[in-house]
């Protein structure tokens, strides 16, 4: 019980670490598309488009679910999770937390693809008319943007499923007893 | 119950976090929004557009209904504003008395044409810019039409931030039908003053385009004196020598190089030989007035058939080069005594009218092979469109660096009147140089590049005529050039949008567009239907008729402005202002004097280009030399704050330093502090240190932006 105990407390740090991070990722997600920002030509309406719409849409989105992802680590302390083998009504309103993460994390996913497809198609050939000569593709912020949330993805599942097991010894051995 | 809640949340957190993941992509969710926002505003604007077939209804009827007006149209002078200022009352022919404060007569005018009430709210002696940058702090909430000189890149840039009206979308919706028409007649008009992002925000101030702009004006009598006499007293007064001469070396004008020109069609004038004037006035043993002027008077004799040696640079036959133009210059002011019968001691060769307008000095550069300095009417067009489209600062370039060593020689042998640099000094040299012949104490200039009527006033001199430019290799070819055509000017005015109600917006759009009809161009070109001759016309000598004006003008225009009609007109009547309009030639013609028609027909019966929007001209190396480039670039906020943050070329003091070359680097008298470049390395690295070439890409950039926008 004691080992189970102890992975569900390191994955209750794992996973608010992962949460922090993710929330640090929208916090810098737009830092690197910066130079797109205040673009005013015709020319390059699309790419003003790409960075005052879909990116800013977006990031508003991953901050919003960012949060969620900090709300569930203050549900953690509320529920005594770093320090109790939780109880069903924990487990279950964690365990809801968790999956609404992690469907955020997939939608973040699928949308950081396709955002990067959008990207990768726009034309920045007039873009040296803004003062912004030579530019080149980035995406360091998409690529990151992946990890994090696979690793979010991760961290979820194994922290919802440290907390059942936990839960489900600690059943056994409380029924044993 | 806290347990519930928590269970509560956590429940509409996951199933908000799966309904998220199973809409569509933000790319889809950002490209719905666009085509609704999309949709919307063509609804709106199809709203509009409906309403503006009634708004075209509504705008007869409209008129019927008096609407107020605030101008704040700032020049830097009140006697140049909307508003009346003189001290004494002005009586117009039908008995109507205009005293200090009331709105011009013109303005009165429009006023009652347009059912309006016109309020001038402008600080009367305030500069354009100055009044822009004040009114920009308050969003140009204090008027409903702003307007001054020099400011079309302000009114540009602050439409472009939604401060002013679109009129772009106005004529789209019906508005400014006149104005509309204009700029589908002139398209390089309306190249010249859309915004980079592809509206239009102000009405500009179209001078007399495809015109003459300047010319080279002299005292006629002078050159006679000096080259036809033959028994003139020439000054003996030592005189030192600098400038050792542009057709020298591998340049000497013969042969292909300016051997044979053509001042006229029909009219070829050659020269005999590859002798240079300045060589030969430079190997004089003894220079003074006799011994320069002789030895000019034999280089004529030798090289040329002419009649008398003044027709090298007097008349439809004249076709002398830079280095003949700084001969005859050096003979003239070595003759101060005999040209003025002892009144002077000093004479002055060459000047500008006032010493903010020193810059025009270096428009000498297109007789120094053709190198170009200012496309366009401005000082501050300091571009020229390149042989690949591309536009080239002039400033930097070697040719002007070694223009500038040039004039440095002549101001060193002092043949240019020395106090042009002194920005400090507000004096009119113009009037100086040629107005006070009679005076106590005279003053004498001899050549100055002016516009023709002014510089050929009676009332200034009635010694002044009007000559050919030099000829001269210009882009590859040798004709007459003068790279100064009438421009499109960086003026005009536009329509607030915070100071301004929808029913304003309507009015303002109407004055704007009533000085493009006949009544309001006749009416702002020329003044009110009771100060002009009803059934009489005047003939131009381009055999266009224009309106005359009546009597009561030149009367009236003697007694109170000394006869200077374009004063007159503007300062008094309130005509002739910089605002929003095509100004016509047919104004300029009627207050020209004999001589100032002479010259005009001497220019326009050559074989004289001059620097036009079309470009036209003789085939050479760069097929847009002839090209004007637009008075303004608009440039985005972006391309503002690089030129800002990052290069410093447009600062004043930049002009300051070429100058020092033309002032101190010959004679080597600096003073202690001016920097002068003494090297063309050393030049071109004070731009290059400025940060020139990112300056040059971001104007590359607007440029382009307008090109691809056309």
């Amino acid at each position: 019980m004691q080992k189970l105990f102890r992975v569900q407390k390191v994955m209750a740090w794992v996973y608010t670490v992962t949460a922090l991070a993710v929330f640090l990722y929208t916090l810098v997600f737009m830092t690197e598309y910066k130079d797109l920002f205040g673009l005013k030509l015709k020319q390059n309406s699309q790419i003003s488009f790409f960075h005052d719409s879909v990116l800013q849409t977006f990031n508003r989105q991953i901050f919003a679910l960012a949060l969620v992802g900090i709300l569930v680590i203050v549900f953690s302390f509320f529920l005594e999770i770093f320090t109790k083998v939780p109880d069903l009504f924990a487990l279950v309103v964690l365990f809801a937390c968790l999956t609404g993460c992690a469907g955020g994390a997939v939608y973040a996913i699928t949308n950081i693809q396709a955002v990067e497809a959008f990207y990768r198609g726009l034309d920045f050939q007039y873009l040296y008319l803004e003062g912004l000569a030579d530019y080149e593709h980035k995406f360091t912020t998409f690529r990151a943007g992946v990890g994090v949330y696979v690793l979010q993805i991760v961290s979820c599942a194994a922290y919802g499923a440290a907390m059942v097991m936990s839960h489900v010894r600690f059943k056994k051995l409380s029924a044993a007893e | 119950m806290r347990r519930k809640a928590a269970g509560a949340l956590a429940a509409a957190m996951m199933a908000s976090a799966l309904l998220a993941g199973c809409g569509s992509s933000v790319v889809e969710q950002a490209q719905e929004q666009q085509t609704a926002a999309q949709t919307t505003a063509a609804q709106a604007a199809g709203g509009t557009q409906e309403g503006s077939g009634q708004a075209e209804v509504q705008e007869t009827a409209d008129l019927a209904k008096t609407v107020e007006l605030k101008f704040n149209y700032a020049v830097g002078n009140k006697s140049r504003t909307m508003t009346y200022n003189q001290e004494s009352p002005l009586t117009l022919p039908d008995g109507t008395v205009v005293t200090a404060g009331m709105l011009k007569p013109m303005w009165s005018y429009v006023e009652k044409e347009l059912n309006s009430k016109f309020t001038d709210v402008t600080v009367q002696d305030m500069k354009s810019s100055d009044m822009i940058q004040t009114e920009s702090t308050s969003n140009f909430l204090g008027a409903n039409i702003y307007g001054g000189e020099s400011i079309a890149e302000r009114l540009m840039f602050y439409g472009t931030e939604g401060k002013f009206v679109n009129l772009t979308e106005m004529m789209e919706a019906g508005y400014l039908p006149n104005f509309k028409n204009y700029l589908n007649n002139n398209p390089d008009v309306r190249s010249a003053i859309t915004a980079y992002d592809g509206n239009i925000y102000h009405v500009p101030y179209i001078a007399e385009i495809n015109q003459i702009a300047r010319a080279f004006e002299i005292r006629g009598s002078w050159v006679t004196e000096l080259l036809d006499q033959t028994d003139a007293s020439y000054d003996t007064d030592r005189f030192d020598i600098y400038y050792q001469g542009f057709y020298i070396g591998d340049n000497k004008r013969t042969g292909d190089n300016g051997g044979t020109v053509t001042p006229k069609e029909g009219v070829n004038i050659a020269k005999k030989t590859d002798a240079n004037i300045i060589e030969i006035q430079n190997s004089l043993d003894v220079k003074n007035g006799e011994t320069l002027t002789g030895a000019l008077i034999q280089y004529i004799n030798d090289n040329y058939d002419y009649d008398t040696p003044s027709q090298l640079y007097v008349g439809e036959k004249a076709a002398y080069d830079i280095d003949e133009l700084i001969a005859l210059m050096r003979c003239i002011k070595a003759n101060p005594h005999y040209l003025t019968d002892g009144r002077a001691d000093v004479v002055w060769p060459l000047f500008t009218r006032q010493s903010s307008y020193r810059e025009e000095l270096v428009r000498l550069a297109t007789y120094f092979g053709g190198v170009k300095v200012h496309g366009a009417d401005s000082y501050k067009a300091t571009w020229y469109i390149d042989e690949n489209g591309k536009v080239q600062y002039t400033y930097s370039e070697e040719g002007i660096y070694n223009v500038l060593c040039y004039l440095s020689d002549m101001e060193a042998e002092g043949l240019i009147y020395s106090d042009c640099y002194d920005l400090t000094d507000k004096t009119n040299y113009r009037s100086t140089l040629w107005g006070t012949d009679d005076g106590d104490a005279p003053s004498f200039g001899f050549m100055t590049y002016d516009f023709i009527a002014s510089s050929t006033s009676d009332s200034l001199n009635k010694d002044t005529i009007v000559i050919l430019p030099p000829v001269a290799k210009v882009n590859g070819v040798w004709q007459y050039y003068m790279d100064n055509g009438r421009a499109i000017k960086p003026d005009g005015w536009a329509i607030s949008i915070a100071g301004s109600t929808q029913e304003q917006i309507d009015r303002a759009c109407a004055v704007l567009d009533y000085f493009f009809t006949a009544e309001g161009a006749v009416l702002q070109n020329y003044g009110l239907p009771m100060i002009l001759e009803e059934n009489e016309k005047y003939e131009g000598p381009d055999g266009i008729s224009y309106p005359k004006f009546n009597s009561w003008v030149t009367e009236t225009c003697n007694a109170v402005a000394k006869g200077d009609l374009s004063t007159f007109l503007r300062d008094w009547m309130g005509c002739l202002m910089p605002i929003g309009y095509q100004k016509e030639i047919g104004f300029e013609y009627q207050y020209t004097s004999e001589r100032g028609f002479e010259g005009w027909a001497l220019l326009q019966g050559s074989t004289l280009h001059i620097a036009t929007y079309a470009g036209e001209g003789p085939d050479g190396d760069n097929p847009n030399y002839y090209k004007m480039i637009p008075p303004v670039f608009s440039l985005t906020s972006r391309q503002k704050e690089t030129i800002s943050d990052s290069t410093s070329i447009e600062s004043d003091d930049i002009v300051e330093y070429m100058f020092n070359i033309v002032r101190y680097r010959t004679k080597g008298n600096a003073p202690q502090g001016a920097e002068v470049a003494q090297t063309y390395e050393e030049y071109a690295a004070k731009f290059a240190a400025r940060g020139l070439d990112l300056y040059e890409q971001t104007y590359q950039a607007a440029y382009d932006v307008m090109i691809l926008g056309n």
